[in-house]
């Protein structure tokens, strides 16, 4: 199974994946970080730890949104570990779309795919076009 | 003096300074202080992709910042640590204010704020800054309660819970 590390500012991860457990059902292994009261070097570090805790299963590294104090983390994250895939902007589309796809969609697709999720998900709702 | 914030903070550039202080003062420029990050490319692109196109970023070594002119009509200058403060202070600058930002949890520091701990040099070297006449004022974003750290620091003791 491939692993989600969400990492946001708040209790955002945290309530991303509680509320993805609404919609899609219970599921294992996604691990919700918050930056909140950690130094960049804490941060960075507790990231790192879940990645190295999954001796070899792959995973994939959402973030709330680009230029914050998390995407940094991953950011240095990304330079010892360019085999994880960090993906920015997640929302609860993306999230779903990553619990739906992990174990069918190919790895080297499912980056590129949770992005297209995320991306559609974004509209104006126009009752004519439902 | 265009610096209308001086700021210690050990994440530097990021959401709270970019879209609450830089917004709220509308900063034309931050400049970031800090050796490290003056010579490595690579954090200097990491920051600089973290600021709208609307604001300059400057890099300075420490010394630098304290001794040059800097210059836009708000800037906001950044520490990273109090050491890096303090050395700008040795270095010949003077700040009336300092907003301390965030000093999360390193090694030897306890908790004087949520978002402030600082070890027994940390306090040392601020309270010496106090004796210069600085005032340091800890506040995370423009919105929340500004917090004398100075009594903190005199007491040795944490702020009672539930004040912020």
């Amino acid at each position: 199974m491939v692993a989600g590390i969400i990492v946001t500012h708040g209790r955002l991860a945290e309530e991303l994946v509680e509320t993805a457990k609404r919609v899609y059902g219970d599921f294992s292994g996604c691990h919700a970080v918050t930056n909140e009261g950690k130094s960049p070097p804490a941060l960075h570090e507790e990231i790192n730890s879940i990645v190295r805790s999954l001796e070899g299963e792959r995973c994939v590294v959402f973030v709330d949104f680009l230029g914050g104090s998390c995407c940094h983390a991953c950011t240095r994250l990304k330079i010892e570990r360019p085999d994880v895939p960090v993906v920015a902007g997640v929302n609860l589309p993306m999230l779903l779309a990553f619990l739906n796809k992990r174990d069918t969609v190919p790895f080297e697709h499912l980056p590129g795919e949770i992005i297209d999720r995320g991306l559609c998900s974004i509209q104006l709702v126009d009752p004519e076009r439902v | 003096m265009p610096v209308s914030l001086v700021r210690i903070d050990d994440r530097l550039i990021h959401g709270q300074l970019v879209l609450g202080w830089a917004r709220v003062l509308k900063a034309d420029r931050i400049v970031v202080a800090n050796d490290r990050v003056a010579g490595n490319d690579w954090e200097r692109r990491l920051y600089t992709a973290s600021v709208p196109p609307q604001l300059a970023v400057s890099f300075l070594t420490v010394e630098d910042a304290a001794r040059r002119e800097l210059v836009g009509h708000s800037v906001v200058l950044l520490f990273e640590s109090v050491a890096d403060l303090h050395g700008a202070f040795e270095a010949g600058a003077h700040f009336e204010e300092v907003n301390v930002g965030g000093l999360h949890y390193h090694e030897g520091a306890r908790e004087v704020l949520p978002f402030v701990y600082l070890s027994d040099d940390d306090r040392s070297l601020l309270k010496d800054l106090v004796d210069r006449g600085v005032r340091l004022i800890a506040r995370d974003i423009p919105g929340n309660p500004a917090v004398d750290l100075k009594p903190l620091l005199l007491h040795g003791g944490t702020r009672p819970s539930g004040g912020i």
